[in-house]
């Protein structure tokens, strides 16, 4: 469970880095690779690499999951890891979600003196893609529902700061519901709840409060 | 190359200061214009010589990077050396001259001439974080005043000067409105270079070590500067004037006097060199004029 | 190219750092050694651990002979020293009823339980210049009384007052032994209650940023580490006039105390050190009343590293200062009071003046130079000169 080969120095800063290029650019599809960890199963690498990186005996987290005693597993494995104390969902700073977004309207957004209080929300979903150009693109309409059987794909649209214009990119794993609730929460600005999106692959994005999803479809 | 001094950690602070600033970046980020307040430690440079700046520089750098750090827009002003030496002797990375080479450059009252890519970061030392603080001493109600984005203070402020003055009397420092919704000290760089900070390509990190706040400029940003319909914001004037050296005369200039007579020279030490050897070496162009 | 001005710098800050060491030393006398500054320099050396936050009575002999006898420079190089040193655990809390006593004095009462002990004080001392000491060759006093009866255990005074009602309570009602567990836990009170910080751990400023209000424990802490002619200048001018305190002096008590922790396996409690502290406490003579509670007096209340009374006293007057309902002074504004105390931070600010600004002053120039053509005024340098 100890992890030994994380190197809290340098993982921890190129990993810094990595989010630091993703808040920036929201949408961006980053990777976090070359871990040499092993996180209990449910959990990517880059989601605990993202974790290692933010979390210590200063601020507290939860795990947000259906599955109780994969929580707990969790929640262990980070607290040994890195000193941070587990939290509810009203008080943590940071929250990895698994499966389903927590309910939103429970977790910290701030105050308009400290909207930097809101939390942080790591949501490790299935796969994140940056759609290719559209004129390398084939056919989206044909993709249509043929996607994985059984798993849930949305298309965003993203605009605001950090961003040239708009920003698309493609979510498996990910409800439309969960997307509105996301837009529903960090409607009130400067309030609200910064996200980063993992998937199975290490790939990541950053979602901050400051980013308009102006287009949710489902693909 | 200054030797690496033994006994500290990598970058002289330790992790846990690191990590908290590093998530107060994140936060600052996410919030473009908000001063985020943060632990500022001590460290062996003096407070309000760039210590802010100096503990986002050394959350941010890795043994990879390659760093630039000037004062004045010159690299070899002794401020920037004195910090210069303290990280190469705590970390052992690369330092550079070269705005273009740099992946993170750390500054005190200028933006580099030449364009930032979306690859490097620029880290700005910034001694007042407060823009309101011109109309208001009190930290309590600067935040309340942000909080409920009750500017009217300050555009009071802005208006009465205009009726004085027929001009806006601040020089350097010049406040700005980001993404429309807060008002921020863009720190002392001159009005020159205020438009830079719109729109740009790169990242701006604003560290303020002595009254503890980090705030930030995503790139793609929207960064005005507050003016009137009918008194526009004015850059400073270096109508007929080049420098001496490289006979630029599209660049920001250090007025020196001497005992005969008095003349200019490129704030920017690096970029003068470049022109210098090649006069159509190009500078940043303000797209959003075109 | 001569004129471009601090340039070539990094030659430049080399011979400074050579010239600084030649011109501490280039004088006949032997280098002082810095036990000797720590014996001889006593209060110099407890100021500069205050000011620099680090109980390290040999660390700050060696920062004062470093900075040659600046205070502010040597509190400065101690702070520095501090950030890099890892924070083991957390003490207990000392009571200092338990303080070995070598001076205490009270200005309330004639006499008090224990005694008033002068200790070593200059304030009945004839501030006459002593010559004799220009040529002191032989230490004539170097035994006074044994250690033990120096050094004495007394009850404190305002634990009398207290007994009968006219002070208040303690407000910390229970103080838990500190542990990263239980003062993460404390700072998650802190950030929910949303800038109301919980009095029940102590607020730490050198983890936290300042936000105001700031709970007392962290206005006592950045007090602890203020600059003692700063804070005697803000406090000064209450006790002048600007502010309408009349306080008066409980009790001030010098002496040492011991430090201890909880062992880190057995639990139990042990003494890992000593430490040398200035106490003070002030009572404002106006009567104050909690909604219908019975009406009592306020209680200022100090506690600064080393041997420290001008400082200890100042900072238990400003912790009353600072309670006030409506902040009419500077010495009751908290935000003033903690935001200018702190030698570090002005000192350093104070300095960087000297940093090139030309960048910024050819920014003001444009906007004067602009103002004056505006207003008709055409005095460009070079027709002044050709008058």
């Amino acid at each position: 469970m100890r992890e030994t080969k994380f190197d809290t120095i340098f993982d921890s800063q190129k990993i810094f880095r990595t989010l630091l290029d993703a808040f920036a650019h929201p949408g961006k599809v980053v990777k976090i690779s070359g871990l040499r960890i092993g996180p209990p199963s449910g959990i990517s690498k880059a989601s605990a690499g993202v974790l290692f990186t933010l979390l210590d005996l200063e601020v507290g987290f939860a795990v947000s999951t259906c599955d109780k005693k994969q929580s707990e597993k969790i929640a262990e494995y980070f607290i040994i890891n890195t000193g941070s104390r587990l939290k509810n969902l009203e008080s943590a700073d940071f929250i990895l979600a698994l499966g389903e977004l927590p309910e939103l309207e429970r977790i910290k957004k701030g105050s308009l003196e400290y909207p930097d209080e809101g939390a942080t929300i790591v949501y490790a979903v299935e796969e994140v893609n940056e759609p290719r150009p559209f004129y390398l693109r084939r056919d989206t309409t044909c993709q249509k529902g043929r996607g994985l059987s059984g798993i849930d794909s949305v298309r965003l649209t993203l605009t605001g700061p950090g961003i040239n214009g708009e920003r698309h990119l493609s979510l498996k794993g990910l409800k439309k519901q969960e997307v509105i609730k996301i837009m529903e929460v960090n409607k009130e600005f400067p309030l609200g709840i910064d996200f980063v999106f993992t998937d199975r692959k290490d790939k990541c994005f950053a979602l901050p409060r400051s980013t308009r999803i102006v287009e949710v479809k489902e693909a | 190359m200054t030797e690496m001094v033994k006994g500290y950690n990598f970058a002289f602070i330790d992790e846990y200061a690191k990590r908290e600033i590093r998530r107060k970046v994140l936060k600052a980020v996410s919030i473009p214009g908000y001063q985020v307040p943060f632990g500022s430690r001590e460290l062996p440079i003096a407070r309000g010589w760039g210590t802010g700046g100096l503990q986002i520089t050394l959350s941010l750098i890795g043994q990879k990077d390659i760093l630039k750090i000037i004062d004045q827009g010159s690299d070899d002003s002794v401020n920037a050396v004195n910090i210069k030496r303290f990280i190469e002797a705590t970390t052992g990375v690369f330092i550079t001259s070269d705005t273009l080479k740099a992946t993170i450059i750390q500054t005190r009252h200028r933006i580099p001439e030449e364009e930032l890519g979306d690859d490097q970061i620029l880290v700005l030392q910034v001694p007042y974080p407060e823009p309101l603080r011109i109309v208001e001493p009190e930290e309590k109600e600067t935040r309340r005043m942000h909080a409920e984005m009750d500017y009217a203070k300050i555009w009071v402020f802005l208006y009465e000067n205009i009726v004085k003055w027929k001009e806006i009397t601040i020089g350097a420092r010049y406040p700005v409105m980001v993404a429309g919704r807060y008002i921020m000290d863009p720190s002392p760089i001159p009005r020159y270079d205020v438009p830079r900070l719109n729109n740009a390509r790169t990242l701006y990190l604003f560290g303020a070590g002595r009254e503890k706040r980090i705030y930030a400029v995503p790139p793609f940003t929207e960064v005005k500067p507050l003016e009137f319909e009918d008194h526009r914001f004015r850059i400073e004037n270096f109508k007929g004037k080049a420098c001496e050296l490289c006979a630029s005369t599209d660049t920001f200039l250090d007025e020196i006097i001497l005992d005969d007579k008095r003349m200019y020279t490129c704030s920017d030490t690096s970029f003068c060199k470049k022109r210098g050897n090649n006069p159509r070496v190009l500078k940043y162009i303000d797209r959003n004029q075109q | 190219m001569g004129y471009v001005a601090a340039k070539g710098g990094r030659e430049a800050i080399l011979n400074a750092e050579e010239l600084v060491d030649y011109f501490r030393l280039k004088g006949e006398s032997l280098p002082l050694s810095v036990k000797a500054i720590k014996e001889q320099f006593r209060l110099a050396c407890d100021k500069v651990m205050s000011e620099g936050a680090l109980y390290a009575p040999e660390l700050a002999a060696l920062a004062l002979k470093q900075a040659e006898g600046d205070t502010i420079e040597a509190s400065f190089l101690l702070r520095a020293y501090r950030s890099t040193l890892p924070r083991i655990s957390y003490s207990e809390p000392v009571d200092t009823e338990e303080m070995s006593v070598v001076r205490r004095i009270s200005s309330a009462f004639k006499d008090i339980p224990g005694g008033q002990i002068l200790g070593p004080t200059r304030d009945y001392i004839q501030r006459l210049l002593r010559f004799d000491l220009l040529e002191e060759k032989e230490k004539k006093m170097t035994t006074y009384i044994e250690e033990g009866k120096l050094e004495q255990k007394v009850p404190k005074v305002i634990n009398l007052l207290r007994e009968e009602g006219l002070l208040p309570q303690p407000a910390v009602s229970h103080i838990r032994n500190k542990t990263p567990e239980t003062f993460a836990l404390d700072t998650e009170c802190q950030r929910l209650s949303n800038g109301v910080k919980s009095e029940e751990e102590p607020y730490d400023i050198t983890r936290y940023a300042l936000v105001f209000p700031l709970p007392r424990s962290g206005v006592l802490q950045a007090m602890a580490r203020g600059e003692e002619g700063g804070m005697m200048a803000i406090a000064y001018s209450s006790m002048r006039g600007y502010g309408d305190t009349h306080p008066t002096l409980a009790e001030l008590r010098v002496g040492h105390v011991f430090l201890k922790i909880k062992h880190p396996i057995t639990g139990k409690t042990v003494k890992v050190g000593e430490v040398l502290v200035t106490e003070a406490e002030v009572i404002a003579g106006k009567p104050t009343q909690a909604g219908e509670e019975v009406p009592q007096f306020t209680l200022g209340y100090s506690l600064v590293f080393g041997h420290n009374e001008r400082k200890a006293i100042c900072m238990a007057m400003l912790d009353i200062t600072m309670k006030a309902q409506e902040t009419k002074h500077p010495a009751e504004d908290q935000e003033f009071v903690i935001c200018h105390i702190d030698s570090i931070e002005s000192g350093g600010f104070t300095a960087h003046w000297k940093l090139p600004h030309y960048v910024t002053f050819q920014s003001d120039l444009d906007r004067l130079r602009k103002i004056q053509k505006e207003k008709g005024f055409k005095l460009e340098a070079d027709t002044l000169r050709k008058k």
